[in-house]
């Protein structure tokens, strides 16, 4: 992995924030592992199938990588390709993460809009057996956006104070 | 082609340029072709969202990484690796035949090549050095091995491309059994070649009685694979259940029968599986838009028209397909190969009349040699980083074990027999 900008952690509410995704992540997949097992106990040991277990399942499990997604932006876990990248020098690194986080940033920020539209769309809709609304089940995916925005923001926000470092510099 | 489809290649080539994550670059470039193409940015989601709820067998995949890391944290790997060891430590280059037997063992427990090099590998490497193997040796013996893993049932990746070409998980994890049991065989007959050249040592034989220990003591973990395919062809669980329950049955084995794992070493866990969920599911997500952009275009169309032109022999095509994955697997992710050309290639094999259990396993193993093939194959960075060897000295010492795996891939598409054999005495009519 190669290091990115050194980020401040001192911030108390970045870290509530990490922790809520952390904890809501390990929820929603902890939820999705018990409905489909509760899917399995029902139908065999009970004889008396559940309906909606596919749909919560298949809800939370959206939420698990909407939400976790963030997680692997804190920790660089991500799956990338760097072969190029790491030719780079310095600099080029630094441009080259400027530059990638600017084409998550704008096409994730056009998308927003569209995507509440398909929500208002989803919203009558109930998953199978519940009352629970198609907008709950996916509003994971406004929350990828948004979360993912704000991530790769902090991160671009970390390379253009040292780029905006590196020229007052240069003129001083 | 289209104006939106090259802007769609253009912001995927930067993708991997500028090392933006690949979940994220498939969202973007699929964004991108959407707004270029004129059409709602409403579809982004219904996409993504519809292409989750449609596809249930999907949530197999964060099941059985589940259940890998459970298995990977417990001491299930431990007891694997001295059973392996008692039954074939004794051959010369005992060591390096366990790392292969031990990889065919968590195979029936894992379906990920990356957990079995992460777990089990990482302990077969330090035995192996221990006893005076060369690192780049040992490491190169581990990648290999653990391409066995998503041959042999479960698989994610079978699970990937069952739910991109709506074939049957289950016929695709019998049509596995086969072929990585054949290819188990192949690198340990290699291997028992190189033993002999370079005078690997060999260990005393264990005796029965401690064998038997041994295999006591595995006997539960041993047991993954039972529970887990018998229950899928006795119609009992359908794949997704079986993870969950395979995942239910390792967390008994951690916390209740083995007692080798806290409540802290399972949050971070949880912690773990709940990154490796996302990264896996986002190239998912994203994969669902750009299919989208590749139907839309015409382009499976375009490539059967290319293709056709050359020849309209079914294995000839197979061939022709199987260089073009290992081309792109030495340079592109498995998952989002799988992603992006399996539904592109699969009409054009099933209207040349290869059956796609064949081609599906073909394929996957395909891949696999991708992982450990220089100079993108991620087990070697994997193995590389994790024991501390240089790279070089894993690839120098690889190049066999790929000549190996690709005589497998040869032969098993030459003889389709070889994978569909057991699908068919489980009632497969293709």
């Amino acid at each position: 992995m190669t290091n990115i900008p050194a980020l401040s952690h001192s911030n108390r509410r970045i870290g509530l924030i990490e922790r809520i995704e952390e904890s809501v992540t390990i929820g929603f997949f902890l939820i999705t592992f018990t409905v489909v097992l509760l899917g399995v106990v029902s139908r065999y040991v009970f004889n008396d199938p559940i309906v909606w277990t596919i749909g919560v399942a298949t809800a939370s499990y959206i939420w698990v990588l909407s939400v976790g997604a963030g997680l692997s932006n804190r920790d660089d876990d991500h799956i990338q390709f760097d072969l190029i990248y790491d030719y780079f020098s310095t600099n080029g690194k630094l441009w080259a993460r400027i530059l990638g986080n600017l084409l998550i940033i704008v096409p994730f920020a056009l998308a927003i809009p569209g995507t509440l539209t398909f929500l208002e769309f989803v919203a009558p809709d109930r998953i199978g057996g519940t009352s629970i609304s198609f907008y709950w089940a996916y509003a994971g995916m406004l929350v990828l956006l948004i979360a993912t925005i704000l991530h790769r923001g902090r991160l671009l926000w970390a390379d253009l104070k040292t780029v905006l470092s590196q020229t007052l510099s240069r003129v001083a | 082609m289209s104006f939106a489809f090259m802007a769609l290649i253009v912001i995927f080539v930067a993708a991997f340029v500028l090392r933006i994550p690949i979940g994220y670059g498939l969202i973007s470039a699929g964004i991108v072709y959407l707004l270029v193409a004129g059409e709602s940015l409403s579809s982004v989601g219904q996409l993504m969202m519809g292409g989750f709820n449609s596809k249930f067998v999907l949530l197999a995949v964060p099941l059985f990484i589940f259940a890998a890391q459970i298995m990977n944290s417990s001491t299930v790997t431990e007891r694997i690796f001295t059973f392996a060891f008692g039954l074939v430590g004794r051959f010369r280059g005992g060591l390096a035949q366990v790392n292969v037997v031990n990889s065919v063992i968590f195979s029936g427990m894992s379906g990920s090549a990356v957990a079995d090099t992460g777990g089990l590998g990482v302990m077969s490497v330090k035995a192996m050095t221990d006893k005076g193997y060369e690192k780049g040796f040992s490491c190169a013996v581990t990648a290999a091995s653990s391409t066995v893993g998503p041959i042999i049932p479960p698989s994610i990746p079978m699970v990937i491309y069952a739910s991109l070409t709506g074939t049957s998980v289950g016929l695709l994890f019998a049509g596995g059994i086969v072929p990585g049991v054949l290819l188990a065989l192949m690198l340990m007959a290699l291997i028992s070649l190189l033993a002999r050249r370079r005078d690997f040592p060999r260990d005393p034989w264990i005796g029965f009685t401690l064998l038997l220990t041994r295999f006591l003591r595995a006997g539960p973990a041993l047991l993954v694979p039972v529970i887990l395919l018998g229950g899928i062809y006795a119609g009992v669980f359908t794949p997704t259940e079986a993870a969950a329950v395979a995942a239910s049955y390792a967390l008994i084995l951690a916390f209740v029968v083995y007692r080798s794992i806290s409540i802290s070493e399972f949050v971070s866990l949880l912690r773990l599986v709940g990154k490796q969920i996302s990264a896996v599911s986002l190239m998912i997500g994203g994969a669902f838009i750009i299919n989208y952009a590749v139907a839309v275009e015409g382009i499976p169309r375009a490539v059967a028209d290319a293709l056709l032109s050359i020849t309209d022999d079914g294995l000839m095509l197979l061939l022709i397909i199987n260089l073009l994955f290992l081309v792109m697997g030495m340079f592109l992710d498995t998952i989002v190969l799988l992603l992006i050309m399996v539904p592109i290639t699969f009409p054009i094999m099933v209207a040349a009349g290869v059956d796609p259990i064949h081609f599906g396993v073909v394929i996957v193993l395909n891949m696999m040699i991708g992982l450990s093939t220089p100079p993108f194959g991620v087990n070697l960075f994997i193995i590389s980083q994790m024991t501390k060897t240089p790279l070089r000295n894993v690839i120098r010492e690889i190049w066999p074990f790929i000549g190996t795996m690709l005589l497998t891939l040869v032969i098993l598409i030459l003889v389709p027999d070889l994978v569909l054999w057991f699908p068919r005495l489980i009632g497969y009519a293709g």
